[in-house]
């Protein structure tokens, strides 16, 4: 799966929060509109967002071979 | 006994000052004593204040963090480098982002019996509040419990795992993302040191003298260690040439008066260093 993609996943997953959803990172409060208008145009917040799904699945992985 | 600081001011505090409210109903549950600096309460004056009066304090903080200081309801922090010796002797745990990168390291370094944090920016979801509460507030509260810092951190991380696997489950990738995150960045300096540091001096200096001590030596410190070995090499290089020219080699390795005084202070300066890092042990 390519970046491309696991961006579209993301973005699909946050389409599908309800309209009072937020991503709380620190002092930054998101919406869902928000987010979605970041992660086209912030590319560090992009590979933010897909770092944390890559780490959140090699953990899951790395527990279950465990 | 603890002093709880949660100030109010924005979308998050507001996160964190609930959260804050849960420790108090379990405090009160379990018959813990604790003085409420609520909103406007929790500012530097009043903070400080409790913290001189009452020396066995403990602190509980649940607001916004930087990576060095921890702020209060007025935009001023409540805690920074600047009074951070006022943690010395107590136990910090924090509901905030960053405070354990710097702040937490200068508490630790300071002698804080145990300071409780997160190195990163906390990152959460408002779909799973709940769950974040509990992660947020389970090290604290096993703390009451009585287990020692070391096991709460234990228990807290393997705590957030289960919270981890149960969104997922639920369908809440994202917010099992962000605890995933929250979990990787939490420490508590007590039962573990601070990690590796980056300056490579100081990576030097945990390396010889082990983390307690390394961690803790000033850039004075270095720097005169630095220029003592440089003025001793110098002086004593220029008295074992004056030596050699006069009767080269063996006049060099002959006993000379000179060399005991060299080799006297030379004792005295390692017997300084030894007892300045004792003290620092013990700090």
């Amino acid at each position: 799966m390519s970046e491309k993609d696991i961006v579209q996943r993301i973005k699909d997953n946050v389409e599908r929060q309800n309209d009072n959803w937020r991503f709380v990172m620190g002092r930054e409060v998101l919406t869902k509109k928000e987010i979605l208008k970041r992660i086209d145009k912030d590319s560090k917040f992009r590979k933010i967002l897909v770092k944390m799904v890559i780490d959140l699945s090699i953990d899951i992985l790395s527990r279950q071979s465990g | 006994m603890w002093l709880i600081i949660r100030p109010v001011f924005d979308e998050v505090t507001e996160i964190t000052f609930n959260e804050a409210q849960d420790v108090i109903d379990y405090f009160t549950e379990k018959g813990v004593a604790y003085i409420d600096l609520a909103k406007e309460d929790a500012v530097r004056e009043k903070v400080e204040k409790v913290l001189k009066e009452t020396p066995d304090i403990n602190v509980h903080h649940a607001d916004h963090g930087s990576e060095d200081k921890i702020w209060g309801n007025d935009d001023r922090p409540v805690i920074d480098l600047e009074n951070v010796e006022l943690l010395r002797g107590r136990a910090i745990h924090n509901n905030n982002c960053s405070s354990a990168k710097k702040l937490g390291v200068e508490a630790w370094k300071r002698g804080c019996l145990a300071f409780w944090g997160y190195t990163e920016v906390v990152y959460f979801t408002t779909d799973a509040l709940e769950e974040f509460k509990e992660a947020m507030n389970y090290g604290l509260k096993r703390r009451v419990d009585g287990f020692s810092w070391s096991d709460c951190l234990k228990k807290t991380k393997e705590r957030m795992t289960e919270l981890i696997d149960a969104l997922v489950k639920a369908g809440k990738a994202l917010a099992a993302s962000c605890l995933r995150h929250d979990r990787d960045s939490l420490v508590c300096y007590n039962s573990q040191p601070p990690a590796e540091p980056s300056c490579p001096v100081r990576r030097l200096s945990v390396k010889v003298f082990g983390a307690n001590i390394g961690w803790k030596l000033t850039r004075k410190f270095g720097i005169a260690i630095l220029l003592f070995g440089m003025g001793f090499g110098i002086a004593l290089g220029k008295l074992t040439h004056t030596f050699w020219e006069i009767g080269g080699l063996q006049e060099v390795f002959a006993p000379q008066g000179d060399y005991v005084g060299y080799a006297l202070m030379l004792i005295a300066f390692l017997t300084l260093i030894i007892d300045h890092t004792e003290g620092l042990r013990k700090r």
